[in-house]
């Protein structure tokens, strides 16, 4: 047999496996989506109240003293993945590094309920009130509560455990990353309780 | 999601209030039927999960949908809702939302409505899914949509000498792969 014969045989493979596939019920299924995602976006609103971010160190401190030292490669800012319960139970993948002035990883968030995920390119980092930020833009998105291309960040204040938050601005604003990040409101950062405790261990440079 | 704090709101696309009923275009419900086993065909064939296929035809259709104005005006709307879908079922971070989803919802749903495939098939498809993306997309396009090499490119949004390339190289990768003779060049 040569390849497309084998090619051939395969395709039908996948035509003949398919005979239960009912286009009228995935019609139903996508009209039930549709439906879904205003009370998706309504629950999400109700939300926005609670919560805030996380945070991290690039090279610029607002509030405290610098003490970052010149590396010559690049260096970890945020490693690990954790436990958070933000209003409904997540695991958060951090990675971020820092090489000279330029910031880059992925946030990962993923619902642990299942379904919803999106993961953040991140471009910024900075440490203001004892709290680490990490900001960046949605760059791959199942969910309407984080759209691709709006700005969000990952507030972490370490400690025993540590203490993790979200903070996001849609439609993003003008500016860069770090004028994202230095323009979070100060009451995101007051209230201690808005922040809530993880489950694992990030690494911090 | 995760609770988060807007600065901004971004008032609701009309239509989209509360829990109303958001009824599907006549056009586009034509389209879906005609199209939608196919795409999930391909999902399949490229992603190799048979719960994932249905779900990431589904989130392709949707997002015809969402954007039906201008879809709906293309010449290729086909062409365009397997290129999301192929591009998907082959991305990796795409293809593990997804699939997350398709997770979520296994308790509460049918059994997949994909059967398993035959050994020698299964190997088939793997291997493919094992080139390189674009490669990957070439093969499933031509052989199991049987689209021409003209239409393949309509697909990926590259050009026929591109496709020929990726087909030739997909050919040879698989033939050693599969212990095959990769035959004459389409």
């Amino acid at each position: 047999m040569n390849l497309d014969a084998r090619a051939r045989a395969a395709a039908q493979a996948i035509d003949h496996s398919a005979t239960r596939l009912d286009p009228v019920a995935g019609l139903d299924e996508l009209v039930r989506r549709r439906r879904r995602q205003p009370l998706q976006r309504a629950a999400a609103a109700g939300l926005a109240l609670l919560v805030m971010v996380a945070a991290i160190w690039a090279g610029v401190v607002w509030g405290g003293p610098t003490s970052i030292e010149p590396t010559l490669g690049p260096r970890t800012v945020a490693e690990g993945t954790v436990k958070v319960d933000l209003g409904r139970p997540l695991t958060v993948r951090l990675s971020a590094e820092e090489a000279g002035d330029q910031v880059s990883g992925t946030a990962e968030i993923i619902s642990d309920k299942g379904g919803e995920a999106f993961s953040i390119d991140l471009e910024c980092a900075a440490e203001r009130n004892d709290v680490l930020i990490l900001g960046g833009r949605v760059s791959e998105s199942n969910t309407q509560d984080a759209k691709v291309g709006t700005s969000w960040a990952v507030l972490l204040k370490q400690g025993e455990p540590d203490r993790m938050l979200f903070y996001f601005e849609d439609p993003p604003p003008a500016g860069d990353c770090d004028a994202f990040a230095r323009n979070i409101p100060d009451d995101v950062f007051a209230n201690d309780n808005r922040f809530q405790p993880v489950q694992g261990d990030i690494k911090t440079g | 999601m995760p609770a988060a704090r807007p600065t901004r709101h971004t008032d609701p696309a009309p239509g989209d209030g509360g829990s109303r009923a958001v009824p599907l275009p006549g056009p586009f419900e034509h389209f879906y039927l005609e199209e939608y086993p196919r795409v999930v065909k391909l999902a399949y064939a490229l992603s190799g999960s048979r719960m994932a296929a249905e779900d990431i035809a589904q989130e392709a259709f949707l997002r015809a949908y969402r954007d039906w104005d201008r879809v709906g005006s293309y010449e290729h709307q086909a062409a365009w809702v397997r290129r999301v879908a192929a591009n998907l079922a082959t991305s990796g971070l795409r293809r593990r939302l997804v699939e997350a989803r398709a997770l979520a919802r296994l308790a509460a749903r049918r059994e997949p409505a994909l059967d398993v495939l035959p050994a020698e098939n299964a190997d088939f498809w793997r291997a493919v899914r094992a080139l390189p993306q674009r490669q990957a997309q070439a093969v499933a396009l031509y052989y199991l949509e049987d689209l021409s090499i003209q239409q393949t490119a309509a697909v990926l949004d590259c050009a026929e000498g591109t496709v020929r390339a990726h087909l030739a190289r997909a050919r040879v990768a698989l033939a050693r792969r599969l212990g095959l003779d990769a035959g004459e060049e389409p």
